[in-house]
């Protein structure tokens, strides 16, 4: 009942809005650059970060009437940075308020503004900062402060439900249907309330002719029009699959992943583990990389002790063990004396085996 | 020479199960075909597993001469079952009599394009992407590794354990006790290639959703269901997403449990209709299976078993106090023994007390995420309707709601429910039910059709 009465309002908002309301827009020749240094200022403004690899620009200068549902697209000529500030001050308190956002690279990330704390009243400036690499440079073409209508409202939704992200370990613990997890309303809220309205006008309008085959075939096509954005998901990402590994040997697809530095890594250490009775600790302290080291590492007969010790008791380490202390470790080893300290002894004296990105291979002696 | 060995061990892993199932299966049934590949992949598969661990516990190396050898005679032996085990059954009310119209033919059509569109994507996926997911790279394929290095099963045991063993002769990963059909089916098939393929180990997982598919609309039909019908519903299934990532992601092992659990609930619901004896072998067969792939494939098992009671019981009097017993003997059990460890985990390790965080994450996972499709909306709607749908979908309602009570218990009242508040576990689980929850719906959609139909007619 809360879904259909949204929708009822949202139809209500159609009515009342049809387009955007405010909008505000901004050339790159009108923006000011308040730290980096502008290296171009035409249709595009490029400017290098500063030695932090940080960018701040700022909007001309003048009192704005902050809605909450504000939202700001930035439109970025070249790869963009990861990750965007709104800096504003308002106007009664003069206070300063800043919001982090994470884009991950979107050439024009759209900054919803709803629910950010400070974002009310008036204010007297607007700064939009950017996070790069030092020196770095960042081309912007425009910046647009605007309050959405529906037109724009339908384009998110529709960009947020058709959008198409490439497999993440999540994905198989959960499928929102949409980019951003948090939006609402989410596809299959939407699809189960339009289908469920269909399904009473059907029976209103047919009432006794109403046939049960004529309720199920209006779900079948709700269902099969939820689907389809699925559907062409799944053929997105078949696509991307291919690209990335079409063609590749075994061996290849696995150098082709995104575990590749593991493989390579346990490439390069196997060869030294050939031993029938060899075993093999892990000492890291991040989950992924002990997880695909360990992997890799198999099958010799591998320690791996998830949220438990990263190495067991001196006790229980013998000459001829292998450790693998990965990047992320929190074991007291001391390369420049060849000595590995553990609870329960002075130090075990090991020899390198093998430095590599991923980590080192000791042995110990 | 690839395609070769797969094609023999492809025989060799699913002969014995087709020639199985097809002496049970009458010769009269609905898409009879259809029902002997579902039941002969899901059969297949899982007793091949246990052909390896015989031969391993015979200290047989595990390789495909070996196993096919073992097969042939399975396959021998099988053949001297006589056919079709019949008993006292009455014949099921099918519709498919009925010649499709046009439109009918068109979504037919449209299904099964659809279907086969979804089917091709998923197996471009398996085909394409070596072993990724977390879980299976954690633990099932790592194993499967292991396995198929010492050509055989080698025992896992605890950290601690292997630490006292100083890890001879034993390995170790973080849940030992799991079931090994998972890595063992992984193993098998890097055994039939010949080496370790990076993505082709996964090649069963588009089989157990083929398997999946074939046993809903196999049992669809038995049920009743004309093609169109049973189609659609199948297309329905077949799509949801979550279900599609983990065959196109393979290398967990929920949907083995999935498809099992399918084959267990859909025929027993059709033998709790016909008595026939076939239909109840095929269940608990695969009922059984459950307990294989994974430690709640136990609780699965168990939850056919008020269906079955009610299927046979007599008089509700007995059947009340059946019930009251087995409720006795579980707080009996708790309350005594709250170390007695079940299917790899004890009383006191699920820690039970009321833990409301977990309702809005279910409530997001089933009804505004979109992991099932509409399935969830459908359920809840179908269970609105069970007064109307008489007394012969009760023992699949005893079954389904069981399973559906024993999931919220799991999430609500134990310690599994931070799988529940991080969205790791919950819908995995789910996945494990969710298409027996969407054959249930179809029961109730066939049922309340029937109905209808009679109530025209008179």
């Amino acid at each position: 009942m809360f879904h259909l009465l949204k929708y009822a309002l949202l139809f209500g908002v159609i009515t009342t809005q049809a387009s955007v309301i405010f909008a505000k827009d901004w050339s790159a020749s009108e923006l000011g650059v308040e730290v980096g240094s502008i290296i171009a200022q035409d249709s595009t403004l490029t400017v290098a970060a500063n030695p932090s690899g940080q960018i701040l620009i700022s909007v001309p200068s003048e009192d704005f009437s902050l809605d909450k549902n504000f939202k700001i697209d930035l439109k970025f000529a070249e790869q963009p940075p990861r990750q965007v500030f709104v800096v504003w001050q308002t106007h009664l308190s003069k206070k300063t308020y800043q919001q982090g956002f994470n884009y991950l690279g979107e050439m024009a990330p759209a900054i919803d503004m709803r629910g950010i704390e400070g974002w009310s009243g008036k204010a007297t400036s607007i700064e939009l900062g950017f996070i790069t690499g030092p020196g770095q440079k960042m081309s912007i073409s425009g910046v647009r402060l605007f309050k959405p209508g529906v037109l724009d409202y339908l384009h998110d939704r529709w960009a947020d439900w058709s959008e198409v992200k490439t497999w993440h370990p999540v994905d198989l613990n959960m499928y929102t249907g949409t980019k951003w997890n948090s939006t609402d309303p989410f596809p299959a809220q939407f699809f189960a309330m339009t289908g469920f309205c269909l399904v009473i006008v059907y029976l209103l309008l047919l009432r006794r002719r109403a046939t049960l085959s004529g309720t199920a075939l209006i779900i079948f096509t709700t269902w099969l029009a939820l689907d389809s954005f699925w559907q062409l998901k799944l053929w997105h990402q078949v696509t991307k699959t291919t690209e990335q590994y079409g063609s590749l040997s075994s061996h290849k697809k696995v150098l082709a992943s995104e575990h590749s530095a593991y493989a390579g890594f346990a490439d390069a250490a196997l060869p030294i583990l050939n031993r029938q009775d060899a075993r093999i600790f892990i000492a890291g302290t991040n989950d992924y990389e002990a997880m695909s080291t360990a992997y890799y590492l198999s099958p010799k007969n591998v320690f791996w002790d998830r949220r438990g010790i990263e190495l067991p008791d001196a006790s229980h380490i013998r000459s001829g063990d292998f450790i693998v202390l990965l990047r992320k470790n929190s074991v007291n080893y001391n390369p420049s004396t060849s000595l590995l300290s553990l609870p329960g002894n002075k130090g075990f004296r090991v020899e390198e085996r093998l430095s590599h990105r991923v980590g080192t291979l000791i042995e110990v002696m | 020479m690839s395609t070769l060995y797969l094609t023999f061990g492809a025989l060799s892993t699913f002969l014995p199960a087709w020639v199985l199932v097809s002496r049970l299966v009458p010769a009269d049934i609905p898409s009879r075909n259809c029902l002997l590949g579902g039941y002969c992949i899901l059969l297949g598969m899982v007793s091949t597993t246990i052909i390896m661990r015989a031969l391993s516990t015979l200290g047989i190396p595990v390789t495909l001469i070996s196993v096919a050898s073992v097969s042939t005679l399975l396959l021998l032996a099988v053949r001297q079952i006589p056919l079709y085990v019949q008993g006292p059954h009455k014949p099921v009310t099918l519709h498919q009599s009925l010649p499709l119209n046009r439109p009918e033919k068109v979504l037919a059509l449209l299904c099964l394009g659809l279907l086969a569109s979804r089917g091709i994507a998923i197996g471009l996926e398996v085909y394409l992407r070596p072993v990724w997911a977390w879980d299976s790279m954690q633990h099932w394929t790592k194993q499967a590794k292991v396995f198929f290095e010492m050509r055989g099963v080698v025992p896992y045991v605890s950290i601690e354990n292997w630490l006292e063993l100083g890890g001879n002769g034993v390995y170790t990963n973080m849940h030992p006790d799991y079931p090994i059909a998972t890595p063992l089916l992984q193993a098998w098939t890097a055994i039939v290639l010949g080496y370790w393929h990076s993505s082709l180990v996964n090649l069963l997982w588009p089989a157990m959703w083929l398997a999946i598919g074939l046993v809903f609309y196999s049992q669809a039909r038995v049920a009743g269901a004309n093609i169109t019908v049973a189609l659609a519903a199948t297309y329905m299934i077949l799509s949801m997403p979550l279900l599609n990532t983990h065959a196109a992601l393979a290398g967990y092992a929920d949907l083995l449990m999935s498809a099992c659990y399918l084959g267990a609930v859909a025929a027993f619901y059709n033998w709790s209709q016909t008595r026939a004896p076939w239909l109840l072998t095929l269940s608990l067969m695969t009922g059984t299976s459950c307990l294989l792939i994974k430690n709640e494939g136990f609780y699965w098992f168990l939850t056919l078993l008020p269906g079955i009671l009610l299927a046979t019981a007599k008089h509700r009097a007995i059947m009340a106090w059946l019930a009251a017993g087995a409720l006795g003997f579980m707080v009996f059990l708790y309350a005594v023994y709250p170390d007695l460890s079940v299917a790899g985990h004890s009383l006191a390790d699920f820690d039970i007390f009321y833990r409301p965080d977990s309702w809005i994450p279910i409530y997001l996972s089933t009804l505004v995420h979109d992991n099932w499709h509409l399935l969830f909306y459908l359920f809840l709607a179908t269970l609105l309707t069970t007064p109307f749908l008489g007394k012969k979908v009760m023992p699949i309602l005893a079954v389904v709601l069981s399973a559906v009570a024993l999931y919220l218990m799991l999430y609500v009242m134990t310690s599994n429910s931070a799988g529940a508040v991080q969205f790791t576990s919950l819908n995995r689980v789910a996945l494990q039910l969710a298409p027996s929850l969407g054959f249930f719906t179809l029961i109730a959609y066939l049922a309340l059709s029937d109905k209808k139909n009679i109530s025209e007619a008179s």
